[in-house]
């Protein structure tokens, strides 16, 4: 007896439009055709010598990669950017408007401020709930983090390298750049190892706390041990630049495996999304 | 084109989520049941790289798609139970990143988003910001995004939660549509979107594959274990409680019609009726299975 869950089942099947056979081998020679020209774009010599077929595909992979990165720039907030430029713009007012005041205690509190300004960047596809699908994408979650951080670390050395030369006195710049990175890298460092630790939406909190602890002692030492600033005390900023550089890229690499592989960060919470 | 798992298993902790599950896909459409908690999410996410198997391994045409990374994953399409979004992005801002993510080149994306966006019906809220939609606008920008970048493997899971009768209609019709020559993997509650859509249905217990078969071939193990009685109000609202009924519904004369899957006959009045596929998940997935 014929039912209509038959009657639904032939419909559903019958929907299946059959390839055209011909339209098929269109298609099939279209991309044939791309293919030779991507391949013919990419058949650089150098030296005379014709690319191998692995260096061209990687060639094609790292070309590919480079506009993916330049693209997350696209999708990156304004605000983010707007809050970098805002920072550099008050500490070096802030230098100008008072110069009896520590000048390395201005190049740390840029530091520390410009780290936690670009970080809902790279926590926002975790805060937001895209780790998942991010995964499974061709430049997949670990390659979106990636790309962001490589954006942000540019526009970040521009910056605080601006600072650096706006608030440093005569003879001073290479110092006040020790100054200004030692607590950007502390910073970044610790807010992503604090954020490791905690779930989608603490993270944001416990990386302002940890930019928080930051300043605190930045601002303790200028009260307390100003001589920490002072000159004679570079080759203690250039081993704290050299450390705080190495925990700083030792936590980022995790992040980033935690990003690919971690099931834990797969898990979200909607009500900041929908807030 | 042939996705074969090969012995999958991914444990957490002490417990296997997916314990040694062996399969073969070619093209066509997949329907996996399961209880909460059975694994199937666990299993699509491996299928998607989104996890990797503790042991065992997820081969594509052959090759591990470990190996095969981005290269694997750029024939993927995949919708997962709950995704989020950035909360200023629009519907066009979403599918313009995901098109980024997939790899579609730039000149092409735009006219491919607003087509796709097209297809699924919300041509007219591409500008709109993603937190003002409803839960059924939601998954149909979620389809829109699987299908991107023409996967040649497209997993769904619970595609059709949240969706009202006339969305879940759309939605088959979409994958009705998009299936030739190509892998669907999905996953849900609703047997029905299975029994009308899936050339095989896969039935998983406890993280293990028990069953597989085309919906009417699985369905013909509970051939007979399925009865229909007559009985008082009473005695039916026993018997739901005491038996794994499928349905309670009341005839003109106020007798009960209970719909039973056992096996062994309920009552001496009780006939035999024809199986379907949400007796089969009754019968496997009651309680003391």
């Amino acid at each position: 007896m014929r039912t209509l869950e038959d009657d639904l089942k032939a419909y559903y099947r019958s929907r299946r439009v059959s390839a055209d056979p011909a339209v098929k081998a269109a298609v099939a020679d279209r991309v044939a055709r791309e293919c030779a020209d991507i391949r013919a774009e990419r058949d650089v010599a150098f030296d005379g010598m014709p690319l191998s077929v692995a260096e061209k595909i990687r060639c094609g992979q790292v070309a590919d990669y480079a506009a993916f990165v330049a693209g997350q720039a696209r999708f990156m907030g304004v605000r983010s950017w707007l809050l970098q430029a805002a920072v550099v713009a008050l500490v070096v007012f802030v230098s100008w408007a008072d110069p009896s005041g520590t000048m390395g205690l201005f190049a740390c509190l840029a530091g520390a401020a410009i780290a936690v300004c670009g970080l809902p960047d790279i926590f926002a596809s975790r805060m937001c709930g895209l780790v998942e699908l991010e995964r499974s994408c061709k430049f997949n979650a670990r390659s979106v983090a990636s790309a962001r951080m490589t954006v942000l670390a540019c526009a970040n050395a521009v910056a605080l390298f601006v600072s650096s030369c706006l608030i440093a006195a005569e003879g001073e710049v290479v110092l006040v750049v020790a100054q200004v990175f030692a607590p950007y890298f502390l910073t970044v460092g610790g807010c992503l190892a604090a954020a490791r630790r905690m779930g989608a939406s603490g993270a944001l909190a416990a990386s302002a706390a940890w930019g928080s602890i930051v300043v605190a002692v930045a601002y303790g030492l200028a009260i307390k041990c100003s001589w920490v600033y002072e000159m004679a005390s570079w080759w203690i900023w250039g081993i704290v630049v050299v450390a705080a550089a190495a925990w700083m890229l030792f936590e980022a690499r995790r992040w980033l495996s935690d990003m690919r592989f971690s099931p834990r960060v797969l898990a979200f919470d909607s009500s900041y999304v929908n807030r | 084109m042939e996705l074969s798992l090969e012995n999958v298993t991914r444990r957490f902790g002490q417990k296997d989520a997916v314990a040694g599950v062996s399969a073969v896909l070619k093209p066509g459409v997949y329907g996996l049941l399961g209880a909460n908690g059975a694994g199937k999410t666990t299993l699509m996410r491996m299928v998607c790289d989104v996890l990797r198997p503790t042991s065992g391994r997820i081969a594509y045409n052959g090759v591990d798609v470990a190996s095969m990374g981005e290269e694997y994953r750029a024939l993927l399409g995949y919708l997962p139970q709950d995704f989020g979004y950035y909360p200023d992005f629009t519907a066009m801002d979403f599918m313009l990143y995901m098109a980024a993510l997939k790899g579609v080149p730039r000149r092409k994306a735009r006219s491919l988003c607003a087509d796709l966006l097209d297809e699924v019906g919300l041509a007219d809220h591409a500008k709109a910001k993603i937190r003002t939609f409803s839960g059924g606008m939601k998954q149909r920008l979620g389809i829109a995004q699987a299908v991107l970048n023409n996967p040649e493997v497209l997993v769904l899971d619970e595609p059709t939660a949240g969706l009202d009768p006339k969305e879940r209609v759309r939605f088959r019709n979409l994958i009705a549509g998009f299936s030739q020559d190509k892998i669907v993997l999905l996953s849900t509650h609703i047997v029905s979107d299975v029994e009308y859509i899936a050339d095989e249905v896969l039935l998983m217990k406890s993280g293990a594959l028990i069953m597989r078969g085309a919906p009417e071939s699985v369905v013909a193990s509970v051939a007979g274990k399925v009865w229909e009685c007559r009985a008082s109000a009473q005695k039916a609202a026993r018997m739901a409680e005491e038996l794994c009924a499928s349905n309670v519904h009341y005839a003109s004369d106020g007798a009960a019609v209970v719909r039973v899957v056992s096996d062994e006959a309920p009552t001496e009045e009780a006939r035999s009726v024809e199986p379907t596929l949400e007796d089969l998940y009754l019968y496997t997935f009651k309680e003391g299975r």
